[in-house]
């Protein structure tokens, strides 16, 4: 009776065989747990018993019977993701209202002085103004007042509301002028300045505010100045209403931090790279060094600041210094990313390009003789370390029906995306790279602007559907499903996520559901398609993939409803038979290395 | 019954004798969201009114006003189950029935219908804890099998 245990990042796994004495393995159960404490250390020992009961369970057998146990030899990989910003939206010298509210009143171009509703009866006849509304004023007395001051010649050519109210007064009002509203911070509207308030039909968009030269007409702006507006139009391009004051010498002074650089040093040299000049420009700067030796980030840049975190937990780990910890991979993927726009008077966010950088370090065998030994006392029973690692992966991977050398095994977890290749001759090679499951989920999180690790997790991990009554909702693949009851009024018309059981969570999000769709495939796209080529290119001698015939994928995100099916559309442009891997033709892409261990103990 | 081709597409509300301010401030949420409706003097209780108004209306939303409560209706629920009823203490709750009801003709979602309800610090503590016990929950039976 031969087990085999995987201790891995997120899991650990066993496979549990009796061994005939003619060499035949009949392989009784499996099982599957979270492990504890980080991977290499004598935490781990909780985690491996709990999966020896368990599967020992399944097999009906007690622990005790165990002959002989063999646990991986690991090799630690510690991963880390960060994002650097490298475009920014500041507006000088004006402030600018663009939140875009639902339900703005009236229609058109109104240019006036800013003054508060009560100083409208002290306006004079031929007095182009924007009156300001708080929420204190009810519609129908800011639509009086309005109508009152026009009727003493007063042009009020627009009006600012902080209640959603803009509908209400327009509807009352004698002379049709546009009506902003939902202005949440009413004081901080600049009075006694010049305001241009802009309001589309419904369906359109503003085409004065959003345009350079829009907006030079209305302040007289000299060619130097409109150069300093165009974050503006930019800003408000696309929005049904906004809202630009002029605020000549205005209080809004940034910094624009750039985004630093990062050096690889490689076996052709050091290469420094500009994180500003994109995601191409880092990952070509690696080529040129590749072999990649160190990766060193500026200090002060988020980067700088994520690659010294796992330097840091390397050392920690390892007891080594964090300063001669190596940092051997770096995945770069182009962006975007919410922030606000500064000048923005109502939380306004703009979509900056971005670049997400994950980095990768490892180090050789950890002391897993400590939790062999430690494993050992619990169980009484021998526990050896079986052989490498990627050898065993590419053992258990060959027990998948349909493949045969030269194979590569695709390890796509949640840190590090690893191969390892057997070639025709038997020999092995492997890589870790870095870029996985964890920066998938922060590139969700930033371009659907979550702000929320968790929910950009479950959006990465289930199927859409748009809930469109009260009794049905359409499926991102375009099937309607009817409910019996009615659905809880806080899903109606929300896009929501189908997770087991029937739980829908909703999105908290104006998103259509074909964009958090598109978003979703796009991040696995951008980060697993470019690393399965990357792995797979590196593994190979010739660094042609074409030469690798088949490919099984396996690993935590290999258990994702669509990444595999990406991967396996891909590579097979390349003459690549590739897909999710099928351990012993009933474990899927799970029991890799726990079957190798236990398929290798006799040898 | 009431003929209902004489009538356009439009929002019902049926109301008591005593309910003109309450029907004021519904009526401001259903014109600020640009949906069109009628209302008429109606009696019973105000879950029966916002029924038979969902059913007179060709948009299949009714909305019924009586003695200080408000009922929500949609003609596809059952009579027993409308889509949501309180009872106002503000012009700001009343108009919230009126704008989820022109919303939900609109096909948006709908917004909180307690918008004044306080958040207390309890209410974040409990989210919290709650969200990481379900989180834990489901690791534990995702690894299990």
């Amino acid at each position: 009776m031969v087990a085999g245990i995987d201790i891995g990042n997120s899991t650990t796994e066993v496979a549990l065989a009796m061994i005939s004495p003619d060499g035949r393995k009949e392989f009784l159960a499996s099982s599957v747990v979270r492990t504890t404490g980080v991977k290499g250390t004598l935490a781990n020992i909780r985690g491996a018993l709990l999966a020896l009961e368990d599967a020992a369970a399944r097999a009906e057998i007690k622990l005790s019977v165990l002959d002989r146990v063999y646990i991986n030899e690991a090799t630690p990989v510690i991963t880390d993701v960060a994002m650097e910003t490298i475009t920014e939206t500041i507006i000088t010298e004006s402030s600018m209202i663009g939140h875009d509210p639902d339900t703005p009143g009236g229609m058109g171009l109104g240019i006036g002085t800013t003054v508060h509703c009560r100083e409208l009866t002290r306006c004079s006849p031929g007095q182009k103004v924007v009156a300001v509304f708080p929420g204190t004023i009810s519609f129908a007395e800011a639509a009086e007042s309005i109508n009152k001051a026009v009727d003493c010649g007063v042009l009020v050519d627009a009006a600012i509301m902080q209640k959603d109210d803009g509908v209400l007064v327009a509807n009352r009002l004698t002379r049709l002028i546009p009506v902003v509203d939902e202005v949440l911070q009413i004081d901080l509207v600049p009075l006694n300045m010049l305001a241009g308030v802009e309001v589309a039909e419904m369906g359109h968009s503003i085409q004065t505010l959003s345009n350079p030269y829009g907006l030079a007409t209305i302040f007289g702006l000299t060619p130097a100045e409109t150069k300093t507006v165009v974050p503006i139009a930019r800003a408000l391009t696309g929005n049904r209403s906004g809202i630009v004051i002029r605020t000549p010498s205005g209080d809004v002074r940034e910094r624009s931090i750039p985004a630093g650089n990062v050096t690889f040093e490689g076996k052709n040299g050091q290469f420094r790279v500009n994180v500003d000049d994109g995601a191409h420009a880092v990952m070509a700067a690696a080529e040129k060094a590749y072999p990649v030796h160190n990766v060193e980030g500026e200090a002060g840049s988020n980067v700088g600041g994520m690659l010294k975190r796992i330097r840091t937990l390397m050392g920690d780990l390892t007891g080594q210094q964090a300063s001669s910890v190596r940092i051997q991979d770096l995945l770069a993927v182009d962006t975007m990313v919410q922030t606000t726009v500064a000048g923005g008077l109502a939380g306004e966010l703009s979509s900056e390009c971005a670049v997400a950088i994950g980095a990768m370090v490892k180090t050789t065998r950890l002391p897993m003789e400590q939790i062999a030994e430690g494993l050992s006392r619990e169980l009484g029973t021998k526990v050896h370390i079986g052989g490498v690692e990627a050898e065993m992966a590419i053992l258990g991977a060959l027990t998948t029906p349909g493949v045969e050398n030269p194979l590569a095994v695709l390890d796509i977890g949640g840190g590090s995306t690893d191969a390892a290749l057997i070639k025709k001759d038997g020999s092995i090679s492997s890589i870790h790279l870095a870029g996985a499951g964890d920066m998938v989920t922060m590139l969700i999180d930033s371009e659907l602007s979550l702000n929320d690790r968790e929910l950009a997790e479950e959006i990465k991990r289930y199927p859409l559907a748009k809930v469109e009554s009260l009794f049905h909702m359409r499926m991102e693949n375009q099937t309607v499903r009817f409910f019996d009851h009615a659905l809880d009024p806080r899903l109606f018309a929300r896009v929501v996520i189908l997770k087991e059981d029937g739980v829908m969570v909703p999105l908290p999000t104006r998103h259509s559901m074909e964009k958090v769709r598109m978003v979703r495939r796009q991040c696995k796209e951008k980060v697993f398609v470019t690393n399965a080529f990357r792995a797979l290119g590196k593994v190979t001698v010739t660094g042609n993939v074409r030469h690798i015939d088949f490919v099984v994928l396996v690993g935590g995100s290999a258990l994702d409803f669509e990444i595999p099916a990406m991967i396996t559309a891909e590579l097979g442009k390349h003459g690549v038979v590739a897909g999710r891997a099928n351990i012993r033709s009933m474990e899927g892409p799970r029991n890799a290395v726990a079957t190798g261990l236990v398929l290798a103990s006799d040898r | 019954m009431t003929d209902r081709s004489r009538f356009r597409p439009e929002v019902v509300i049926y109301v008591d004798a005593d309910g003109e301010t309450l029907l004021d401030w519904v009526q401001a949420g259903l014109e600020e969201q640009s949906v069109p409706w009628r209302s008429a003097t109606g009696r019973g209780s105000a879950a029966e009114m916002a029924y038979l108004a969902a059913q007179d209306s060709l948009l299949k939303v009714g909305i019924g006003i009586s003695v200080g409560d408000v009922v929500l209706h949609q003609s596809e629920m059952s009579r027993e189950n409308p889509l949501f009823s309180g009872r106002p203490n503000s012009p700001t709750e009343a108009r919230v029935f009126g704008e989820n009801a022109g919303r939900l003709v609109k096909g948006l979602p709908l917004s909180d219908f307690n918008p004044s309800a306080p958040e207390t610090e309890d209410m974040e503590v409990v989210r919290i804890v709650s969200r990481a016990v379900t989180r834990a929950l489901a690791e534990y039976r995702r690894w299990g099998r």
